[in-house]
């Protein structure tokens, strides 16, 4: 729960708030929810938290995320939680799991991987350890850490 | 077995291995006559994106001694490849003509994604730096006929542990089976990190002398010159990774010495006389391994 004294945007009406971004990491949400071009949002950077020290945070107005777009928040910004707002209040705690399967979410960062040079093939990792991440090519088999790999 | 396509040797659980070693030492029985019957009328794509000499030719050998027909290409050079197009389009082709696609690509992955593709089965004859699982099989049945069991033996892999896709493979391949393995390489070329993370029983080495009275396999590989970056390094690893006739007077008795071949220098000459040279043999069990492999997957019986 976001608490009363943390609050130094103003309270939305109703969408999205995503807190508890790891410093730095909200500029990768920015970009591939690609929220300059949807929506109005607000942003709290390098803010105090008593959870995490420092946090980033991320207020979008009348926004929805996808599931594909809860995937793609776990993979840059482990530990962010995501509330969805109605009427000033938090109705929902949305809970952001990076699933099994992550297709087209990542792009493998082995040059010689075929997903890099085929022009239909699509991506997929598959999560083989959750905490700390890390996550596995189906097709060159290389594994990568947090970090080490970019999202699509 | 019930695979569809062979991609990886990572995707094979003990029995099923036990199950094409089983399969290939049956085979072994069938007289040449009955082999050629047991594929006849099929038709096999063999599409080699990248030059292999030995493993092209080890599957045409077995594809011929079974009764089905062989098309594909040998170099990336006489394909539409050249001309731009895709591993999906050519896969997708060949998919209509053939009734198993064996293929080798410079590009880690190929394999997979070919199986994705085709509706026929796919064995993977090498993709890039990734797999190449016809040769752990075989490696591993040249083994188990060597010491008639594949657990519990010590086996010493030497030379360059860091880029050879065949040792790291063959090391996944060990541990299932508990066998105790000696890496002897360079500083330079030792077994990476992500394959010594699945790995439970090994130590690391520098000199062959350590390991050589223990083992009951000494598995030598290729140093290769351009993975060093001056020549002087390469000529002093070249000649301490080399295995003489001399080298062998403590070893144990039923101790053998494989190669996945081509060999340079590694392994001496004057060691092919002594009982324990085994590459030849090895190279030719490919050949029953990828029978065995080509008659499951189509569903021949025996």
């Amino acid at each position: 729960m976001v608490e009363e004294k943390e609050i130094i945007v103003q309270k939305i009406e109703q969408g999205i708030v995503i807190d508890h971004i790891p410093r730095k990491a909200s500029d990768k949400i920015i970009r591939i929810l690609k929220l300059y071009d949807r929506f109005e949002f607000y942003t709290g950077i390098n803010c105090q938290s008593k959870k995490i020290g420092r946090k980033d945070f991320i207020k979008i107005v009348n926004g929805d995320v996808s599931n594909e777009e809860l995937n793609k928040i776990a993979l840059v910004a482990p530990g962010a939680t995501v509330m969805r707002i109605k009427n000033y209040e938090i109705v929902e705690k949305i809970p952001i799991t990076i699933s099994v399967d992550l297709i087209n979410l990542v792009k493998c960062p082995n040059t010689g991987c075929i997903t890099n040079q085929e022009p239909y093939n699509k991506t997929h990792f598959l999560k083989i350890n959750g905490n700390p991440l890390k996550i596995r090519c189906k097709f060159c088999e290389r594994t990568f850490k947090e970090g080490e790999f970019e999202i699509l | 077995m019930g695979k569809k396509d062979i991609i990886s040797i990572s995707e094979f659980s003990q029995d099923e291995i036990n199950d094409v070693l089983e399969k290939a030492r049956q085979l072994e029985s069938v007289s040449q006559e009955q082999k050629l019957q047991l594929l006849k009328g099929k038709v096999i794509a063999c599409l080699f994106y990248e030059p292999s000499t030995r493993t092209r030719d080890s599957f045409k050998t077995a594809i011929a001694r079974l009764g089905a027909s062989a098309i594909g290409f040998d170099s990336v050079e006489s394909t539409s490849g050249k001309k731009g197009e895709s591993l999906h389009d050519t896969i997708k082709m060949y998919d209509g003509y053939a009734d198993l696609i064996v293929m080798r690509h410079n590009l880690d992955g190929s394999a997979k994604l070919a199986s994705e593709v085709a509706e026929v089965p796919v064995i993977n004859a090498g993709d890039g730096k990734n797999q190449h699982p016809t040769q752990t099989l075989l490696d591993l049945y040249t083994i188990r006929k060597i010491h008639g069991t594949l657990f519990n033996l010590n086996v010493a892999l030497i030379g360059d542990l860091k880029y050879g896709r065949t040792v790291h493979s063959l090391a996944q391949a060990l541990g299932l089976f508990n066998c105790r393995i000696f890496l002897v390489s360079p500083n330079s070329l030792k077994m990476p990190a992500h394959v010594l993370e699945g790995l439970k029983n090994y130590s690391e080495h520098e000199k062959i002398q350590d390991v050589l009275e223990e083992a009951d396999i000494v598995y030598m590989t290729r140093i290769q010159k351009e993975r060093f970056p001056d020549e002087n390094e390469y000529q002093k690893v070249r000649n301490v990774y080399k295995l003489t006739a001399s080298m062998l007077n403590n070893v144990k008795p039923n101790m053998k010495v494989l190669h996945p071949l081509p060999r340079v220098n590694e392994i001496a000459k004057d060691v092919d006389s002594t009982p324990y040279a085994h590459y030849f043999e090895q190279a030719q069990n490919g050949v029953i391994i990828r029978q065995a492999l080509l008659c499951m997957l189509l569903g021949a019986k025996w």
